[in-house]
């Protein structure tokens, strides 16, 4: 399965949830945000709220700034 | 009564806000936050980079702050829109620093496009702190969109020149209904006791603090200066005189 991962294109051999592709990713999960399809997927469902492939995913988060 | 300041109907005693950009280490964010006894913190939004292993930086901001993530990196205010709903449902809060440039030699924010989104937003219930480039029409078109305060720039955003828009921006604190932030370019603690002397309601500083050779220190610097600026407008600075005035009484002793 072929999905844009922030910005590139990144296959993955299994069916992924938003919480699979965070734990494989390796990423934080503490002020996260998870979009897909230019849509915010809420906290409560990363679990269950599966992602297709050609899906659109941004994995965000806060950095420095002032 | 306790001089407090308020914004977006939220009261804060400190009026020093300071950002997370450009430490040398992230670690000397619980320390400078300490130093400053600032309660607003500014922070950025952007793609996770597994490559960085950069730590997010909330993890150094103690849950009692008031998160201020801006909008930076938007062009316009659609993308500044997105951002900040972004920020909210990361579970930041309702406040918000909209910052929109398109100009990246001196990062002027574009004042049209942050009124249209100060609009948007306050209408879904952010409290709206514009980054603004100091314009008496503006900040006037700000304040009825919503916003919570405005912020117009001292100088260039890192330049450390202090308050070189002085001239307009006492236009704006004497204009405003608003509170007024001085923010981008206090390099000193001495420019941050001016706006304060000035009238403005507070400052926000990073860069100065930030770049320092000590930033928990200079935080400190800050800190006393925010205070000290902030008495003496309330104490009311004596006026400025073209002739001098002696203070002490002539000695008619001395004369023959």
């Amino acid at each position: 399965m072929k999905i844009k991962l922030n910005g590139k294109i990144k296959g993955f051999s299994e069916e992924l949830t938003v919480e699979k592709l965070i734990k494989l990713e390796e990423s934080p999960t503490e002020g996260l945000v998870v979009m897909i399809n230019d849509e915010i997927i809420a906290r409560e469902v990363w679990g269950t709220k599966s992602i297709s492939t050609e899906d659109e995913v941004e994995l965000l988060c806060f950095v420095s700034g002032g | 009564m306790e001089d407090k300041l308020i914004l977006g109907g939220v009261e804060f005693k400190s009026r020093l806000l300071t950002g997370t950009g450009k430490f040398a280490s992230k670690s000397l964010i619980p320390g400078m936050i300490e130093a400053s006894r600032c309660e607003i913190i500014t922070m950025a939004l952007r793609r996770v980079d597994k490559d960085s292993r950069d730590e997010n930086v909330l993890s150094y901001i103690p849950k009692e702050m008031t998160l201020l993530p801006n909008t930076s990196g938007a062009r316009n205010a659609e993308e500044a829109v997105k951002i900040a709903r972004i920020a909210r449902a990361a579970g930041c809060g309702d406040f918000i620093k909209i910052e929109i440039i398109t100009d990246m030699k001196y990062l002027m924010p574009d004042n049209e496009e942050t009124i249209k989104a100060t609009k948007i937003l306050a209408d879904e219930g952010f409290k709206v702190l514009p980054y603004m480039m100091p314009d008496i029409i503006a900040a006037k078109k700000l304040e009825v969109a919503g916003a919570a305060a405005v912020m117009p720039l001292g100088s260039p955003i890192g330049s450390n020149k202090g308050i070189q828009t002085r001239d307009i921006v006492k236009l704006i604190i004497e204009n405003s209904n608003l509170p007024v932030i001085v923010d981008a370019g206090i390099g000193r603690p001495s420019h941050a006791a001016e706006a304060m002397e000035m009238g403005a309601d507070a400052v926000l500083v990073n860069s100065a603090i930030a770049c320092s050779a000590d930033p928990i220190k200079m935080a400190a610097a800050f800190r006393k200066a925010v205070e000290a600026g902030r008495e003496a407008y309330l104490a009311e600075l004596a006026e400025e005189q073209d002739t001098a005035y002696a203070s002490s009484p002539f000695t008619g002793f001395l004369e023959a």
